[in-house]
C-alpha cells in the first residue's frame, strides 16, 4: 500500500478527530505497514475518547510489543506482508504474555485481578438492576422501602394505614450521584419497564404539541403497565411557572399538562409509578410537590465510603490495573460524587497511556497514578452545597427541606 | 422532531424551541439543538443569533461572539446580530466595541425596546469601573421604558442606570415597577436591597439589615443567584463589624485617658456611651432574621476576608480595650467594671455566634 494513502488517512483522521472506526482502522494500516508509533498515537487518541475500546487495547499491545522488539522505527518503513507473529491478519491479544508482563506487580488479596484459568475475564451476566446492585447508600435504599417501595408493593395494606401509595417520588441531590441508577432500581425492584424522559424529547414549537407529547408520553408508559416513567431533570419540564415569562407558553403548557397526568395517575391503578430527578428541585413548579403528585422526595447525596468502593470496582474493572486499594482509595475520596469517581478512573487511564504510549511499554494502572488523578480531579459538588445552604436557611420556612439541612449540619456546613 | 433528534429540521422551529430550552434553564440543551440546525442550514443568520444568545446564557463568550458576528455578516440590516454581538463584547470587556455594536442595533430598529436597553447596559458597563458621562445611558433607558412599559427588563435597565448613577431614589422606584410587574423576580429583590446597601455605603444609615433582608428574600425565590449571596455577605459582614468593632472604641478611649492631661473622670462617661452604643448594636443584630445570623456567623468560616478582619478586631481589643483597663484597676473601679464588660461582651457574642 503506498504511503501517500495512508498519509491521507491521517489526514482525514485529522479532520474528524472523533471518529473511533477511522482511527482503529489507520492504526490497524500502520502496524501493518511498520508505522508502530503513530500506530501507539492512534490507539492512544482512541483510548482517551473510549477509555474500554478492546480493539484499540489490542491494537496498542501489538503496536507496543512491536516497538519494545524494534520492529518499527517509527516512520514510513518498508510494507510489511503480515502481522507481526506473521499471520494475515491481527491476532488475539495476548493475555497470557501480558500476564507474564506484570506478574512480579502482587495484588492484594480481594483485589481487581481479572480471574479465570485461562486469562479471561468472567462473564457478567445480563440482569435487571435492583437496589443490591446499588452499592452502600443504606440510608437511601432503607427510606426508598418505607417511602416509596413499601406502599407501591402494597397499596391495599398502605390504604389501611392511611399511607399514600399512589403519589410520585421525587430524587434530588448534588449532579453527578447517580439519581438516575437509583431510579433504575426502583423500576428494578417493582419488576416493571423503565421510561425515561426529559424536556427536549417532549418540545414543539407548535401551539399544543408540547402537551400533546407529554399526553402522549404518560399513555405510552400505561401500555408498556407495569411501568416506572421517569422524569429526568424534573426542573426542567417542570419548571417553576412563575418564572417563565410571558412568551413561552408551550413551557406553560408543559406543566400544565403535567399537572393533569399526574392527578390521573394518582387516581388510578394502572401501575404506572412516576420517579423524577433534579439537581434543583426549588426550581421545580410547587404544584408539582402537592399530594397526590411528586409528594415524597429522597435526597441522594453523595456516596458514603462503601458507594465509593463500589463505584471504583465498576470503573476499574475492565481496566488493566494492579496493586490497586480499593478501599484507600475510597477513604481518600470523601465529597466525589460518583462521576467525579468515573473522571478520576479515566485521568488515570489517560495518564498510563500517554505513558505507554511515550514509552513504548504497556503497564497497568497503579496506585501512583490514582493518588495523582484524585490530586488533579477536584470535588465537583461544592458550587451545589452553596446553593443548598442557601435553600436550608432562606427557602425551608416549610420544613420541606430538613433532611438536607440536617445533611448540612450534619457536615458542619449550616 | 423532538430536540433530542440530531436531524436536520425546520430553521424557524430549532430557533423556536432553543428559545424554550433557554427560559427553561437548559442552554447547553438549546446550544446542541442549534448546533444540529446549522449543520443542515448554515445559512440562517437567526438560528447563528440564537446560537449566540444560548452560548452566552453557557458563559461560553467567545463562541458567543463568533456566532453572534456570522449573524451579522449573513444578515447586516437585522438589529439581533448586533445586539448579541453587543452583549458578547461587554462579557468579554470590550466596552467600547459592545456599545458601538449597540448603537447599531439601535439605529437598525429605533422603534424597538431591546436594542436601546442593550445600548444603556453596555454604556454602564463601560462607565462603572472609573465612572463617566450616563447621560446617554439614562436616556437610553428611559427610550427603552417608553417603547415597552409593561416590560420588566426595561425597568430594570433603568435601574441599573441609575445604581450606577449613584441614584438610589430612581433605582429604588425602577426595580419597584419590575417587582410591580413581575413579584417573583428575584434578581430584582436582589437589586433593592443593594440599593439599600449603597444607600448604607454612602450615608453611613442604618439599613443593612433591611438590605440584608432584601438579599435573604432574594435567596429564597433563587437559592443559585450569585449576587444576592455576594450581596448577603457584605450586608453580614457590615452587621458583624458594627457588633464587634464598639470595645475598640472603648480601649482606644481608655488609653487615651492614660494620658496624666486627661481626667480619669473621664472614664465613666466615656464607658456609659460605649456600653449604650454597643446595645444598640446588638438590638440591632438581634432584630436580623435568624436565617441572616446563621448566615454571618459561617462568614468567618467561609470568608478569609472576614477571618482576617475578624482577627484584627480580636487583637486591636484586647491591645487598646484589656491592657488599659487592666492598669486602670487600681485607680478606677468603673474601669475595671468597663474592662469586664470590653471582655465578657464580646466574648458571649462570639460564643453565641459559634451557636
Amino acid at each position: 500500500m503506498p504511503d501517500d494513502l495512508l498519509d491521507s488517512l491521517l489526514a482525514a483522521v485529522a479532520g474528524r478527530p472523533t471518529d473511533v472506526p477511522l482511527r482503529l482502522h489507520l492504526a490497524d494500516l500502520l502496524i501493518r505497514h511498520g508505522r508502530l508509533a503513530e500506530a501507539v498515537q492512534q490507539c492512544a487518541a482512541v483510548l482517551a475518547l473510549r477509555p474500554s475500546n478492546g480493539r484499540a487495547v489490542e491494537l496498542l499491545g501489538l503496536a507496543s510489543a512491536g516497538l519494545a522488539a524494534g520492529e518499527g522505527q517509527g516512520t514510513a518503513g518498508a510494507e510489511r506482508t503480515g502481522w507481526p507473529d506473521g499471520s494475515d491478519g491481527p491476532p488475539d491479544f495476548d493475555w497470557t504474555a501480558a500476564e507474564e508482563q506484570v506478574r512480579d506487580i502482587a495484588l492484594p488479596p480481594g483485589q481487581l485481578r481479572p480471574a479465570g484459568p485461562d486469562g479471561a475475564r468472567p462473564a457478567t451476566p445480563r440482569q435487571v438492576v435492583t437496589l443490591a446492585d446499588v452499592g452502600g447508600l443504606a440510608q437511601v435504599k432503607s427510606r426508598l422501602e418505607t417511602a416509596f417501595l413499601g406502599p407501591a408493593r402494597n397499596p391495599e395494606l398502605a390504604r389501611s394505614y392511611g399511607v399514600s401509595g399512589t403519589g410520585g417520588l421525587l430524587l434530588y441531590g448534588p449532579p453527578g450521584c447517580g439519581k438516575t441508577f437509583v431510579a433504575r432500581a426502583v423500576a428494578g425492584e417493582l419488576g416493571a419497564r423503565f421510561s425515561a424522559v426529559s424536556l427536549a424529547e417532549v418540545l414543539d414549537a407548535y401551539l399544543g404539541n408540547t402537551e400533546k407529547n407529554v399526553r402522549e408520553m404518560f399513555a405510552a408508559a400505561r401500555r408498556a403497565s407495569p411501568c416506572v416513567l421517569f422524569l429526568d431533570e424534573v426542573d426542567a419540564i417542570g419548571h417553576r411557572r412563575s418564572s417563565i415569562g410571558p412568551g413561552w407558553t408551550g413551557l406553560r403548557g408543559a406543566v400544565n399538562q403535567l399537572l393533569t397526568e399526574m392527578d390521573s395517575v394518582s387516581g388510578s391503578r394502572d401501575g404506572v409509578f412516576v420517579l423524577a430527578a433534579t439537581n434543583a428541585p426549588w426550581d421545580v413548579d410547587p404544584a408539582l410537590r402537592r399530594p397526590g403528585r411528586l409528594d415524597r422526595t429522597l435526597l441522594v447525596l453523595p456516596p458514603d465510603r462503601l458507594a465509593r468502593e463500589a463505584i471504583l470496582r465498576f470503573h476499574l474493572r475492565d481496566r488493566l490495573v494492579a496493586g490497586v486499594d480499593v478501599v484507600d482509595l475510597a477513604r481518600r475520596t470523601a465529597d466525589f460524587s460518583g462521576a467525579d469517581l468515573a473522571h478520576v478512573c479515566d485521568t488515570a487511564a489517560e495518564s498510563v497511556l500517554t505513558d505507554a504510549a511515550r514509552t513504548g511499554r504497556v503497564r497497568p494502572i497503579g496506585p501512583a497514578d490514582l493518588t495523582a488523578a484524585i490530586d488533579e480531579v477536584r470535588p465537583s459538588i461544592g458550587p451545589w452545597l452553596q446553593t443548598a445552604r442557601n435553600v436550608a436557611l432562606f427557602a425551608n420556612s416549610s420544613g420541606e427541606y430538613d433532611e438536607l439541612a440536617a445533611y448540612l449540619k450534619s457536615r458542619k456546613l449550616l | 422532531m423532538p430536540a433530542g433528534d440530531a436531524g436536520p429540521e425546520d430553521p424557524d422551529e430549532a430557533v423556536e424551541r432553543a428559545g424554550m430550552l433557554l427560559a427553561a434553564g437548559r442552554p447547553e440543551a438549546a446550544v446542541s439543538l442549534l448546533s444540529a440546525a446549522l449543520a443542515a442550514h448554515p445559512g440562517r443568520p437567526w438560528l447563528w443569533g440564537q446560537l449566540g444568545a444560548a452560548l452566552l446564557a453557557a458563559d461560553r463568550m467567545d463562541a458567543a461572539l463568533a456566532a453572534a458576528s456570522r449573524c451579522v455578516r449573513l444578515a447586516p440590516d437585522d438589529e439581533w446580530g448586533h445586539r448579541v454581538t453587543s452583549a458578547a463584547l461587554s462579557r468579554l470587556g470590550r466596552h467600547a466595541e459592545a456599545a458601538d455594536a449597540a448603537r447599531t442595533a439601535v439605529r437598525l430598529a429605533p422603534r424597538c425596546w431591546q436594542p436601546h436597553a442593550r445600548l444603556a447596559q453596555a454604556l454602564c458597563a463601560a462607565a462603572a469601573p472609573a465612572g463617566g458621562d450616563l447621560a446617554e445611558a439614562r436616556d437610553e433607558a428611559g427610550r427603552a421604558v417608553e417603547l415597552a412599559p409593561e416590560e420588566p427588563e426595561a425597568h430594570r435597565t433603568v435601574g441599573l442606570v441609575a445604581l450606577v448613577r449613584q441614584d438610589w431614589t430612581q433605582a429604588d422606584a425602577a426595580y419597584r415597577e419590575v417587582l410591580a410587574l413581575r413579584p417573583d423576580d428575584a434578581a430584582a429583590r436582589s437589586d433593592l436591597a443593594m440599593v439599600d446597601l449603597n444607600v448604607h455605603s454612602a450615608r453611613m444609615v442604618g439599613r443593612v439589615g433591611s438590605a440584608a433582608t432584601g438579599f435573604s428574600d432574594a435567596l429564597a425565590v433563587d437559592p443559585e443567584l450569585a449576587a444576592a449571596t455576594e450581596g448577603l455577605a457584605a450586608s453580614a459582614q457590615v452587621a458583624l463589624i458594627r457588633c464587634l468593632s464598639w470595645p475598640l472604641l472603648l480601649g482606644a478611649c481608655h488609653l487615651v485617658a492614660l494620658h496624666p492631661d486627661v481626667a480619669t473622670q473621664m472614664v465613666p462617661g466615656v464607658t456609659v456611651a460605649a456600653v449604650l452604643v454597643a446595645a444598640v448594636h446588638v438590638l440591632r443584630w438581634r432584630a436580623l432574621p435568624g436565617p441572616v445570623r446563621s448566615f454571618a456567623v459561617r462568614l468567618p468560616r467561609t470568608d478569609s476576608d472576614v477571618r482576617s478582619l475578624l482577627i484584627v478586631l480580636v487583637a486591636g481589643w484586647l491591645a487598646l480595650g484589656v491592657v488599659p483597663s487592666a492598669y486602670l484597676l487600681g485607680s478606677h473601679r468603673v474601669a475595671f467594671g468597663a474592662a469586664v464588660v470590653s471582655v465578657a461582651v464580646p466574648l458571649l457574642m462570639l460564643l453565641h455566634l459559634s451557636e
